[in-house]
């Protein structure tokens, strides 16, 4: 990255750094309904696998081009889909930052997702990269987008609640 | 034989011994006689390889096989395995070259499969290489009979297997013919893994009756009510299956049917964005929904406007991957495309009414690895005679799929030599007793 393109503040450092750890620890917590909450008004979602980004190819895993899209997953999720009984914890790598032209920050990071069976059991559901982009309006970072690049994209059993 | 102390109770094929799912023996026995046998394999869809030198990886059952288009324009179905030392000759998922070498010893093959090059073939001032005799022009890879239609790729490795469209039926072609009356363009991939025997899944496929009970947002938001219009056909065989339905037909009495469920039927609940679930009239028939089933290992699909296919790959006896190719066709304007893949969201390995499949499977595969003397109960629709069903509410198709499953395996379900085994007991009864 070079420098010039590197004008984020400390401050602004910190606001997405919090959004980045928020966004995973609800998501690891099950409080889905808060994690819409951390998406712009415009805000955007969607997981794909490497293979389609590879080879350009534009289906996605869950593709929610709105809000209410995300609303409406996490709707399903509570009262119509039927689960597999775990419970999720990410480990997410620290964010590499740009700054785009307007205004925004494209964060890069990674993040391993372990899911754990009611028996205790862990596995490793998948590994992959966020691309994201970033908008901070007055101290508070929000996602604009939010892209996950699925490199186990050999979906074990179900892919349920968002990564 | 190991299949031979499984029990068949039924002729009728209402029952099926767990033990089917879990029996090392009986996998490697469908790797030969199902797979390897007298039956037409889905390999992908010639979109996928428009061009001269293209190729794809794929497998049949465990067996890795390279698609490969030639100079010619001919599509070959070629065991993707060097005739040298037997490695993987193609590692590539897919992608075009002018031929196929083995990176071990670089012996190169044309894209046909003929050996056509073995470095160093004379050796080096009359020592080393290979002797006189060899001839490579007797080499070749181990080639598949192909049949193209409507631009799917089906490949059988038995010289004994009828014509493709006998082996599909009328009711089958009429469907094939529908969902790829025009040129299609691939939107994309997904793939599932699930940890279960891979009939399971063409049991899952072949039972209409799970869709409304299983997949709750289908009955949560309207989409796929067993009190809907629709059914199943099979063909003269029945080892084939489709599964069809009208959004929109059911009513007030016709949900009570739910009444005893729970969570099943909620119509309070109702999506923020429904622009996922219209469906853009583009057929002349009012179908909404085809789960078109063909044995052993390919699914067709339709639901609203989304299409693919869905491959079922085996991965030994107790995982296997559903490989979903996503579609459009090549004349959908960027909005059709844009709907197509919004609609995506419903099926694949995070689908809305297809993400419990996996969960089905692996609970199923799970539990009955203990009752491997039993048997799972297919009575819904109906015992006896196998036929098409009027409405969603049977899961005959998964008779029609073992039917024809232990005609080729040589298994005679409920015969007297079979009875006789079923009334054996085993060791542990034979004490509780
Ligand atoms: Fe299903």
């Amino acid at each position: 990255m070079s420098a010039a393109s590197f004008e984020a503040s400390f401050g602004d450092y910190f606001a997405i750094s919090q959004l980045l750890s928020r966004t995973v620890n609800l998501l690891d917590a099950s409080r889905l309904e808060e994690w819409v909450d951390c998406f712009a008004d415009d805000g955007r979602y969607y997981v794909l696998s490497r293979e389609n980004y590879e080879r350009k190819l534009p289906l996605k895993l869950f593709q929610c081009d709105n809000k209410n899209m995300m609303h409406d997953r996490v709707l399903s999720l509570r009262q119509a889909n039927v689960v597999n009984i775990h419970r999720d914890q990410h480990v997410t790598g620290l964010p590499q930052l740009a700054k785009n032209a307007d205004g925004t920050f494209r964060a890069d990071s990674g993040y391993a997702l372990y899911t754990t069976d009611q028996g205790g059991i862990s596995q490793l559901f998948g590994v992959g990269a966020y691309m994201d982009t970033i908008r901070i309006e007055s101290g508070q970072a929000l996602f604009v987008e939010r892209n996950v690049i699925v490199d186990t994209f050999s979906i074990p059993n179900m892919l349920s609640t968002p990564i | 034989m190991e299949t031979q102390t499984i029990s068949w109770p039924a002729k009728d094929l209402s029952r099926i011994p767990f033990a089917m799912y879990h029996s090392p023996e009986v996998y490697a026995q469908e790797q030969e006689r199902i797979f390897r046998g007298p039956t037409w394999n889905y390999l992908g869809l010639e979109a996928e390889l428009p061009s001269a030198g293209d190729f794809i990886t794929t497998v049949i059952g465990d067996t890795p096989i390279l698609v490969s288009r030639d100079e010619q324009g001919k599509v070959h179905a070629l065991v993707n395995r060097c005739k040298h030392r037997g490695a993987v000759l193609r590692r590539e998922a897919c992608g075009n070259a002018k031929d196929h070498s083995c990176i071990y010893h670089q012996w190169r093959y044309s894209l046909a499969g003929q050996l056509e090059s073995v470095p160093f073939q004379r050796g080096m001032k009359g020592e080393g290489g290979m002797p006189a005799d060899f001839d490579k022009s007797k080499i070749h890879l181990d080639e598949l009979k192909v049949e193209v239609y409507k631009g799917i790729i089906f490949a059988t490795f038995s010289a004994q297997a009828e014509p493709l469209l006998d082996y599909l039926d009328a009711p089958v072609v009429y469907e094939i013919d529908r969902l790829f009356a025009k040129k299609i363009k691939v939107l994309g991939y997904q793939r599932q893994r699930i940890f279960g025997n891979w009939k399971l899944y063409n049991d899952n496929v072949r039972d209409p009756n799970h869709g409304g009970l299983l997949h709750m947002f289908h009955a949560t938001f309207g989409l796929y009510r067993l009190s809907q219009v629709g059914g199943a056909k099979l063909d003269r065989k029945h080892r084939h299956n489709i599964t069809f339905n009208q959004l929109g037909t059911d009513d007030a009495e016709a949900n009570a049917g739910y009444s005893d469920t729970k969570k099943v039927f909620q119509s309070e609940y109702q999506l923020r964005d429904t622009a996922m679930l219209q469906n853009k009239k583009e057929f002349a028939d009012p179908v909404t929904l085809v789960i078109l089933s063909v044995f052993p290992g390919v699914v067709f699909q339709q639901i609203a406007n989304s299409l693919c296919t869905r491959q079922i790959r085996t991965r030994g006896l107790n995982e296997m991957e559903l490989y979903w190719t996503y579609f459009g066709y090549e004349d959908d304007d960027q909005a059709m495309t844009d709907h197509r893949l919004l609609q995506a969201n419903l099926c694949g390995p995070g689908g809305y009414i297809s993400m419990e499949d996996g969960e089905a499977v692996e609970i199923v595969h799970k539990a009955s690895f203990t009752a491997q003397d039993q048997h799972a109960i297919v009575e819904v629709g109906g015992k006896g005679e196998i036929r098409d069903s009027g409405n969603l509410i049977s899961e005959m198709p998964v008779r029609g799929f073992w039917s024809y499953y232990c005609e080729l395996m040589g298994i005679e379900p409920g015969s007297a030599e079979m009875a006789k085994q079923a009334a054996a007991q085993t060791p542990l009864q034979k004490a509780a007793a």
